[in-house]
C-alpha cells in the first residue's frame, strides 16, 4: 500500500453544482479521502517496480485506490478523466462529469489507456543502432544505452555537423517543442504534420471567414439537421461523437455523404454514398438550391457576409441535375438536402481532417462548405460551428535567460523546402507537406545530415514509404517516440518519451468547448521506465552545446505563472482537474477578413490571383482500364492518425480488413478474408478482404493507420495494411507550380488523387 | 430487493466499442475473452443497406437456460436478477454455453497475456484478486483457466457503490461500466421493480422489447428499436 496517496475530495468543475455533487457521492465510495494537496507525485528512483511486490499487491488489491485527476491523450481532444490506481498500478480510467468533452464518457481509445501505459514493447531505455544498414527485414542490432551516452551520440552528432555544414543541414519534425530547439541551433528547418492534417481547410477559411471555425457544437434541441461530408472524423472524436448522438437524441436529422457506410452513415436518418472526390460539386448544388428557392438565413447573410450578389451569378449553373451526373447523387437527394438545410434552422454542414490530405481542389470544396454554413447562418452560432475559445493564460518569456544573441540567425529564405511566397506562405507558417519534405531532403538546395523526427511517425503519416527508407539509409536520424514505429526502426538514435500517464502539463482545452477551460495533465503513476518528455529532451541535448539557455522554461513554476490571471495555482488545479471559464459564448460579429465580414466571394484569394468562388474544375481522378477502382481510407474510433494499432485492447474489436462491395469482389473471385492486392500508380499494399455491400461498387476503402513492418513492436501492429504505401506524392516544386498556376493556393497534400485496381493474392 | 435491468436504445449506439474496451477495464478479462461484443451484421444490398450495431451480452435471463442446465449449480440467479457463476462450482462442462441462446458465455481456456511479450502490470495485478467480486473494493474477481464466464453487471460496482450510499444507475460508481462509459447515451440502467427508474421508464416505453421474446427467457436487458428500422 506504500504507493497509494489518499486522493482530495474534489470538485470536477466548478462551474456545474449538480455534476460537483454527483462526482463527491463518486468520490466517498472509495472512502480514502485524504487532505487537499497530499497527492504530488514526484519523479524519481524506480519506486514502481521496487514496490510491486506479489505481497505488496496483494495488500493493494483489498484497497479501494486512489483517484487522481488527468487529462487523456489517446487522440487530440484532450478528455478529463479520472486515473483510479491501486497498490501503484493504474487500474481504471473514467470520464469526468462537466468536462466538456467527456462529459463522464470515454471512448474506446480512452478506456484503453491502461494498455498504452503497461504495452511491454513500449521504449524502455535509449536505443543506439550498432548495424548501419536500415530496412525492415535487417535487424538494427539496437544497443540500450544510458541517457548520458545517448545524449552524447545525439549532441556530438550535432556538433560535428555544425561544424562541417553549419546548423541548416538539421531539418526535423515536432508539433510542440523543436521550434524553440531549432532557434538555438539557427536552423530553419523545421517542419510539421499539420499541412497533412488539418491547415488545408483551414488556410481555406481562413482567407472565407478570416478564422477555423470548424468544430461542431453540436446541440440537442437547437441543431436540426447535420450534413457530415468529406470523410468527416465520425466517430474517431469522442467529444463530436457525443455531440452528434445527443443532437440526434433531440431530434436532429443526420445525413452523410460517404462512399462507405462508415459507422455515422450507419446511424445517419440518410447515407449518400457519393463518387468519391466530388463533394464539391455536392455542395455546390445545394448552395444552388438554397439561393434559387431564396431559402438562406437572411438576417445573418445580410449582417455578416459580403459577395451574394456575386455567389447568385455563380452559382446559377450548378444545379442538382448538373451534379447528379458528376456526384452519382440523384438531383431529388440534393435538392431535398438544399430545401431541408435551408429550412431546418440550425442546420449545419461538418467537415474535418479529410479535405487537408485528399485532393488537389479540397481547397474550393472547403471554399463551397464555407459558404454553406454561411447561407444557413452556421458559422460560429451556437447549435452550428464555432472558433476555439481559449483562457486568457498568461505569456511565459521564450527562453530560460534573456540570452545573447540567438546563435547563427539563418535567413528563413534558405529554407530546405522553397515555396512561391504570396498567400500559400502566409499559411500557417508554411510547413509544406511531409511527403515535400521527403522529396527535398533527396533533392533540395543542399544536403540534409541529421534528422529528427518526434512522434511524427513519418512512415505512416506521408506516402512515400520506400523513399524514406531510402533516404534515412545514409543520414542521421533520430527518433523521440514511445512506441518502435517504422520511423523509429530506421532511427540511429531512439529516445524514449513516457506516455500521457506519466506526464505534467497545462492544458488550455481547444476543440469542442465552446467555453473556455482550463485543465491539468499530472502522472498517475511513476514513470515505469527510464524515459524523458521531449523538453527534458531538448535540454539534455542543448546542454553539452551551450545552447540550454536557449530553451523555454519548464515545470509547475511555469505554470503557476501561466494561471496566474485566473486567480489559480498548479496544485489547486490538480485536485479541481479542470475548470470552465464563466464566459458566456458570444457569437463573433466581426471577423478577421478585410470587410469585417464572411468574404462568400473572397477578397483575399481574389488578390492573389485565385478563384474568388469555388469553381468545379471537373473531377481530380476518374477510374481507367487499368485502375478501375476509387481508394479512400479512414480512421475508425479505435485508432487515432497512425496510433494505437500496438494497443490490445483494441485491436480486440478491430477490423482491418479492406472494405469491398460484394458484386465488385465476385467479379474477380475473391471472398471474405482472401488476402487481396491494391496497385496504385505509386504502390501496392495487400490486406484482406472485407466483403461488405456498405461501399460503392467502384470505391475500395481501407483502415489508416496499421500494417506496421518493423518487427520490434508488438506482433498485432503488422495486422492490416498501411495506406501510405499507395498514396500520392507531390513534390515543393510540384505546390510552386500549382500555385503558380492558381490551381492550388495551399500546401494540400493530395494523396488520394489516383484509382487503383484489386486482385486477389 | 432491487431487479437489476438495463436498456440499450439502438437508435443511439454507434458500435463505437468503448463498452467493449470498458468492459475489459473493468472487469479484467483475460486475453480473447470479451463478456459483450457488438453484432454489426449488414442487411439488404447497395445502396439501401444498413448496418446496425447490436450490443450483445448476458441478457440476465429470470428464466435463464444457462441455470437449468448446469450440473453443479454454478450458475445460479441471484435475489437481485443478476445471473452469477461460483467459479469454484463450475467444471467447465460447457453445457451452458451451448444453451445460452444468446451466445453471451465464453469458455476461458487459458489465461493467455495479452501480448507474447509477457503479463503487463495490470494483469499482474488482477492475477492477484480475490475468488469473488468484492463489495469492498469494487474489484473484479479472479479469472480462472477452465471455467465459463460471462457479463455480471459489473456485480462488483453495484455492491460497493451500496456499501457506499450510492445509487446504481445514477451513480457512476455503482453502475456497470458498460453503461457509465458510453459516449452515445445509448445504455440506462437501474431497477427495474422500481416503476419511477429511469430503466423502468425506458424499458416500458413505446417499441421497447427483449431479445428473443418467444423464447420465454425473461431478460433483464430491454433494447429499444432504431429509427431507421421502425
Amino acid at each position: 500500500m506504500a504507493q497509494d496517496n489518499a486522493a482530495p475530495p474534489s470538485g470536477a468543475g466548478a462551474s456545474r453544482t449538480v455534476t460537483r455533487r454527483r462526482f463527491l457521492g463518486g468520490a466517498v465510495a472509495v472512502g480514502t479521502l485524504g487532505a487537499l494537496g497530499g497527492l504530488a507525485w514526484r519523479f524519481g528512483p524506480d519506486l514502481f517496480h521496487a514496490a510491486f511486490s506479489p505481497k505488496a499487491a496483494e495488500g493493494a488489491a483489498a484497497a479501494v485506490g486512489t483517484k487522481l485527476f488527468t487529462t487523456c491523450g489517446q487522440c487530440d481532444q484532450e478528455c478529463v478523466v479520472t486515473a483510479t490506481v491501486r497498490g501503484g498500478v493504474l487500474t481504471k480510467l473514467d470520464g469526468v462529469p462537466g468536462d466538456q468533452k467527456s462529459d463522464g464518457h470515454l471512448c474506446p481509445k480512452g478506456q484503453a489507456g491502461i494498455m498504452e501505459l503497461y504495452n511491454p514493447y513500449r521504449l524502455k531505455k535509449p536505443l543506439v543502432r550498432t548495424n548501419p544498414v536500415k530496412g525492415f527485414d535487417v535487424d538494427p542490432g539496437w544497443k540500450e544505452v544510458s541517457w548520458e551516452e545517448a545524449t552524447d551520440v545525439v549532441a556530438s552528432k550535432l556538433a560535428e555537423i555544425l561544424a562541417s555544414d553549419g546548423p541548416r543541414a538539421i531539418a526535423g519534425d515536432d508539433f510542440n517543442y523543436i521550434g524553440s530547439f531549432a532557434k538555438a541551433l539557427g536552423t530553419p528547418n523545421t517542419y510539421r504534420c499539420g499541412n497533412t492534417c488539418f491547415y488545408g481547410p483551414y488556410a481555406t477559411q481562413l482567407a472565407v471567414t478570416g478564422g477555423n471555425f470548424i468544430h461542431a457544437d453540436l446541440r440537442p434541441g437547437v441543431t436540426k439537421y447535420i450534413l457530415a461530408l468529406a470523410n468527416t472524423v465520425g466517430t474517431v472524436e469522442n467529444p463530436f461523437a457525443r455531440q452528434v448522438a445527443q443532437a440526434k437524441a433531440g431530434g436532429a436529422k443526420l445525413v452523410v455523404l460517404d462512399p462507405r457506410l462508415s459507422e455515422a452513415a450507419a446511424k445517419a436518418d440518410l447515407w449518400v454514398p457519393i463518387r468519391p472526390g466530388t463533394d464539391q460539386a455536392a455542395l455546390l448544388a445545394i448552395i444552388n438550391v438554397i439561393i434559387a428557392e431564396d431559402l438562406y438565413d437572411h438576417d445573418y447573410v445580410d449582417s455578416k457576409t459580403v459577395g451574394l450578389d456575386e455567389l447568385t451569378a455563380f452559382i446559377q449553373p450548378y444545379t442538382p441535375e448538373w451534379a447528379a451526373a458528376i456526384t452519382g447523387v440523384d438531383a431529388a437527394t440534393l435538392r431535398g438536402i438544399g430545401r431541408d438545410m435551408g429550412t431546418m434552422r440550425q442546420a449545419v454542414a461538418i467537415i474535418r481532417k479529410g479535405p487537408s490530405r485528399s485532393r488537389k481542389d479540397s481547397w474550393r470544396m472547403v471554399h463551397a462548405w464555407a459558404i454553406l454554413n454561411a447561407l444557413v447562418g452556421a458559422i460560429d452560432m451556437p447549435g452550428g460551428c464555432i472558433a476555439d475559445r481559449s483562457a486568457p493564460l498568461a505569456a511565459v518569456s521564450a527562453a530560460k535567460k534573456a540570452p545573447a544573441p540567438y546563435p547563427e540567425a539563418i535567413d528563413s529564405r534558405e529554407k530546405l523546402m522553397p515555396t512561391p511566397g504570396g498567400l500559400y506562405d502566409a499559411n500557417l507558417g508554411n510547413f509544406g507537406t511531409q511527403d515535400a519534405f521527403a522529396d527535398s531532403i533527396v533533392n533540395g538546395p543542399y544536403p540534409i545530415k541529421f534528422l529528427l523526427c518526434a512522434g511524427a511517425n513519418w512512415l505512416h503519416s506521408s506516402p512515400n514509404t520506400d523513399k524514406w527508407v531510402k533516404l534515412l539509409q545514409d543520414r542521421f536520424l533520430t527518433v523521440i517516440d514511445y512506441q518502435m514505429t517504422d520511423t523509429a526502426w530506421l532511427a540511429d538514435v531512439v529516445l524514449p518519451c513516457p506516455t500521457y500517464l506519466e506526464r505534467e502539463e497545462l492544458i488550455s482545452a481547444k476543440n469542442y468547448a465552446p467555453l473556455p477551460q482550463v485543465q491539468v495533465r499530472q502522472p498517475v503513476v511513476e514513470r515505469l521506465y527510464d524515459t524523458r518528455t521531449e523538453a527534458e529532451i531538448y535540454d539534455l541535448l542543448a546542454e553539452p552545446l551551450g545552447l540550454a539557455d536557449y530553451l523555454p522554461p519548464e515545470g509547475e513554476q511555469v505554470f503557476d505563472t501561466r494561471l496566474e490571471p485566473l486567480g489559480l495555482t498548479f496544485d489547486e488545479l490538480k485536485a479541481k482537474g479542470f475548470i470552465i471559464l464563466d464566459q458566456p459564448f458570444t457569437p463573433t460579429t466581426k471577423f478577421k477578413t478585410p470587410s469585417g465580414k464572411i468574404e462568400l466571394c473572397s477578397s483575399v484569394l481574389a488578390d492573389a490571383g485565385f478563384d474568388p468562388l469555388p469553381t468545379w474544375v471537373g473531377e481530380p481522378v476518374e477510374p481507367t482500364d487499368e485502375y478501375p477502382l476509387y481508394f479512400v481510407s479512414f480512421n475508425s474510433a479505435r485508432t487515432f492518425m497512425s496510433e494505437h494499432a500496438w494497443n490490445e485492447w483494441l485491436n480486440q474489436a478491430e477490423d482491418y480488413g479492406l472494405w469491398i462491395n460484394a458484386a465488385t469482389a465476385a467479379a474477380r473471385g475473391i471472398r471474405s478474408g482472401d488476402n487481396v492486392t491494391v496497385t496504385s500508380p505509386y504502390g501496392r499494399l495487400t490486406a484482406p478482404a472485407r466483403i461488405t455491400q456498405g461501399i460503392r461498387p467502384d470505391t475500395v476503402a481501407l483502415l489508416h493507420g496499421h500494417g506496421h513492418r518493423n518487427t520490434g513492436s508488438a506482433p498485432l501492429t503488422r495486422l492490416g495494411a498501411n495506406d501510405n504505401d499507395i498514396a500520392r506524392p507531390a513534390t515543393a516544386q510540384d505546390h510552386i507550380e500549382w500555385y503558380q498556376s492558381k490551381e492550388e493556393p495551399f500546401a494540400n497534400a493530395r494523396y488520394r488523387d489516383f484509382t487503383v485496381k484489386i486482385e486477389r493474392v | 430487493m432491487a431487479r437489476w435491468g438495463m436498456t440499450i436504445d439502438l437508435d443511439l449506439c454507434i458500435g463505437c466499442e468503448a463498452c467493449t474496451v470498458a468492459c475489459k477495464a473493468n472487469n479484467f478479462t483475460p486475453s480473447g475473452v470479451s463478456w459483450l461484443r457488438i453484432v454489426k451484421d449488414e442487411a439488404g444490398q447497395f445502396p439501401n443497406v444498413t448496418r446496425l450495431p447490436f450490443p450483445l451480452q448476458c441478457q440476465q435471463c429470470a428464466k435463464a437456460p444457462c441455470v437449468d442446465v448446469c450440473p453443479t449449480g454454478a450458475t445460479y440467479v441471484r435475489d437481485d436478477g443478476i445471473v452469477a457463476v461460483n467459479y469454484d462450482k463450475c467444471v467447465g462442462c460447457q453445457y451452458c454455453v451451448l444453451a445460452c441462446p444468446y451466445g453471451a458465455r465464453t469458455f476461458v481456456e487459458d489465461l493467455a497475456p495479452y501480448y507474447p511479450a509477457g503479463k503487463t502490470e495490470f494483469e499482474l495485478f488482477a492475477g492477484l484478486l480475490g475468488g469473488e467480486p468484492d463489495a469492498a473494493t469494487g474489484l473484479p474477481g479472479r479469472h480462472q483457466a477452465g471455467v465459463v464466464e460471462k457479463c455480471v453487471f459489473c456485480v462488483q460496482k453495484i455492491e460497493s457503490g451500496i456499501a457506499a450510499g450510492l445509487t446504481p444507475g445514477v451513480d457512476a460508481d455503482a453502475t456497470p461500466a458498460c453503461v457509465v462509459t458510453c459516449i452515445a447515451g445509448a445504455r440506462v440502467f437501474g431497477d427495474l421493480d422500481d416503476p419511477d427508474s429511469a430503466v423502468s421508464r425506458k424499458a416500458s416505453s413505446s417499441g421497447a422489447f427483449r431479445f428473443h421474446e418467444e423464447y420465454g427467457t425473461e431478460p433483464n436487458i430491454y433494447y429499444l428499436p432504431a429509427r431507421q428500422l421502425a
